[in-house]
């Protein structure tokens, strides 16, 4: 990891009206940077905002207010066609290996599609890097023939973190990769993402509901709920010290695969379930649920403070 | 002959105590007739439930292990589908001939299901009480009143707030987590002896699984019932499971209970699997271990081991012949050559599971 900034997010803001007089808060005020070589990981459950924030981020949705700087430069407000240069530094894998490939393009086009957009490399060269790019991912180069369907959840998930790489970005932002697949081809593809950031010093953001696997591929967590990180910090410290209430809900909802330990832990789950997002009251937006909630949590909004270095929370408790 | 091939098998593995078993499968054979082949989906899947016990089948997607609890159900569709052979004993019946009609006074009442998508599983044009109350009116020949009254206390039972208001909704009107709280609630209606749990908290976030996965553990405390949990996910099967049987490719590949499964466990693939999970509880290690490789493809099985092709351990025996089921404990069975007593280092295994020697 480096010292650099590869991507910093200000006061990102994205709303969607939903109806005439209301508006869902999908992501809702939220600030981070992450340094060259860094992988950040965002956790939250459904709802939370953390697939927005990706493609808010990507700019694949436009932000409603905040600032998205990529390697020092506003790319908040640049048209869409100024924008090729981002696009080919900044790559996304998607969630569904099903829904996020052409079903009628082969493989070989898949991958060759953003070589082409970006006019990286014609005829012979053009294919010899799709065949290392299809090695890079452990796919043989004689898939570049067939299509989508002939191959399992795993292995279009490898195609899609190679047509993700085939533009050389420096920046990739993962939604959920890993939740469709089986827990042993899970493994395959988590392994395959740390080698690859760590060979090509990629930075990343690693979205995902599973806090064990993100705590083991990140640098760095991003709690979300509702719109909001309550909790950001180094991986270690997040899950060896959870400040927020919300943090240390979802540790502990999380079962552990040993039989004896599941026996003896105190189960308390959380009542309730997450609010709308959809026109949020004032105050704390996990005060409803909240073990520890006090007064000042339904009357004024938290906001993200350091408790040590660079462990960051947003809660009452905590000022 | 290769021991432990051929048709007998799994009769030495048969109990005197089995009548305190409440649902004893024996060798199912289940296949499934498509356009492109035939599909061994189920090879021979023995496997038993004792009264108030719970068992969780583990495996991946493409395992057998709902098509296993479907043939329980009589809901395997047939055709594509096709029973090859085996034998379903519920409470002392044998179920797999059980015509239509029979099976009708079955399901609901001695067995209940709850399936991993609520929004499926409840029909969207009737309220939730209706859907409580139907059952009852069907199975235990309640009159409508009194049903509708059963069907709120359910709803209580399972901890839904205003469960009478909440009865007289339809089923968008509730969340996910409410959703499956319902599905439990029909599954429980008739008080059935056994509950079948197809995945019931994949679909769900996790703080919402832990509120799913502690009213189970109470209902069963509270009410003795008897739970079969299909999952992949082995932080559940370790908070619900008290025995567990681990699927791979149609068949049975470990059998025994949670704490030799989770800790002694005999088989490649079980330990690989419980490998490739990062835990929360330990420090992080920098690779998870994974398996290399895909499941076999169910059209052509393999004649030997299926798991054969991903293993690290794999001989050339496994590839040809499929082994087992040995004894490595009390109740604990696994199907791996490693175990075969021609192996010279199977005393050392042993010695590391901290087994038994027969």
């Amino acid at each position: 990891m480096r010292d650099e900034i590869a991507l910093e997010v200000k006061d990102l803001k994205k709303y969607f009206r939903v109806g005439r007089h209301a508006v869902l808060t999908a992501v809702d005020g939220v600030s981070f940077e992450v340094r060259k070589e860094e992988v950040l990981g965002v956790v939250g459950e459904s709802g939370c905002g953390k697939t927005t924030l990706g493609r808010v981020a990507a700019r694949l949705y436009e932000p409603t207010s905040g600032s998205i700087i990529f390697d020092g430069i506003d790319v908040t407000n640049v048209l869409d066609e100024d924008l090729l240069w981002f696009r080919r530094k900044l790559q996304m894998v998607f969630q569904d290996p099903y829904a996020s490939l052409d079903p009628r393009m082969t493989v070989g086009e898949i991958i060759g599609e953003p070589i082409d957009i970006h006019r990286l490399a014609s005829g012979k060269e053009r294919v010899e890097r799709i065949h290392y790019l299809l090695g890079l991912v452990g796919l043989n180069p004689e898939h570049a023939n067939r299509f989508p369907h002939e191959f399992s959840g795993g292995q279009r998930q490898r195609i899609g973190i190679a047509r993700a790489l085939a533009v050389d970005p420096e920046f990739i932002i993962a939604d959920e990769p890993i939740s469709s697949l089986d827990v042993s081809i899970q493994a395959q593809v988590v392994n395959l993402l740390s080698r690859l950031q760590e060979e090509r010093g990629l930075s990343f953001i690693f979205i995902a509901h599973d806090l064990s696997m993100v705590r083991h591929i990140s640098h760095r967590v991003a709690v979300m709920y509702l719109g909001k990180v309550v909790e950001i910090a180094p991986s270690e410290g997040i899950y060896r010290t959870p400040l927020n209430p919300y943090t240390r809900a979802l540790m502990a909802a999380n079962p552990i695969p040993d039989p004896d330990i599941e026996r003896v832990r105190a189960h308390v789950p959380l009542t309730g379930e997450v609010s709308s997002p959809v026109n949020p009251p004032p105050g704390c937006r996990f005060a409803g649920r909240c073990p520890q909630v006090a007064d000042v949590c339904n009357r004024e909004d938290p906001v993200l403070k350091e408790i040590e270095s660079g462990h960051w929370v947003s809660c009452f408790l905590y000022s | 002959m290769i021991p432990g091939s051929g048709s007998r098998r799994w009769t030495y593995m048969a109990d005197p105590k089995s009548d305190s078993r409440l649902l004893e499968i024996q060798d199912l054979q289940i296949s499934f007739h498509t356009y492109a082949g035939e599909v061994h989906a189920v090879r021979g899947v023995s496997l038993s439930v004792e009264k108030s016990g719970s068992l969780a089948i583990v495996g991946e997607s493409g395992c057998g292990k709902t098509v296993t609890m479907q043939a329980v159900m009589k809901l395997t569709p047939i055709p594509p589908g096709e029973i090859k052979s085996g034998s379903i004993v519920f409470n002392g019946r044998e179920l797999i001939h059980l015509s239509d009609r029979d099976m009708q006074s079955v399901r609901g009442k001695d067995i209940g299901m709850i399936f991993q998508d609520p929004m499926t599983g409840l029909n969207p044009t009737m309220t939730v009480g209706v859907q409580i109350a139907e059952t009852l009116v069907r199975h235990r020949r309640m009159g409508k009143a009194e049903a509708w009254e059963k069907a709120v206390e359910m709803l209580e039972l399972v901890e839904i707030p205003q469960a009478s208001l909440r009865a007289s909704q339809y089923p968008h009107q509730f969340s996910g987590g409410m959703r499956q709280r319902a599905m439990i609630a029909i599954a429980l209606a008739c008080d059935p002896h056994l509950i079948i749990a197809d995945e019931p908290t994949t679909s769900l976030d996790v703080t919402i699984q832990a509120q799913i996965l502690e009213l189970l553990q109470n209902l069963q405390n509270r009410l003795g019932m008897t739970i079969i949990l299909i999952t992949h996910n082995l932080g559940v099967v370790a908070r619900i499971a008290r025995h567990i049987s681990v699927m791979y490719a149609g068949k049975v590949v470990e059998t025994g209970t949670a704490e030799q499964v989770f800790h002694n466990s005999a088989h490649p693939y079980t330990r690989a699997l419980l490998r490739s999970v990062p835990r929360l509880d330990l420090p992080t290690r920098t690779d998870l271990e994974s398996i290399p490789g895909t499941p076999p493809d169910l059209f052509v099985p393999p004649p030997g081991c299926a798991f054969a092709a991903r293993c690290k351990s794999a001989m050339q025996v496994c590839l040809e012949h499929d082994a087992g089921p040995y004894r490595v404990g009390d109740n604990h069975r696994v199907s791996c050559w490693l175990w075969d007593d021609r192996n010279p280092h199977r005393s050392d295994l042993f010695l590391r599971n901290g087994g038994i020697d027969l």
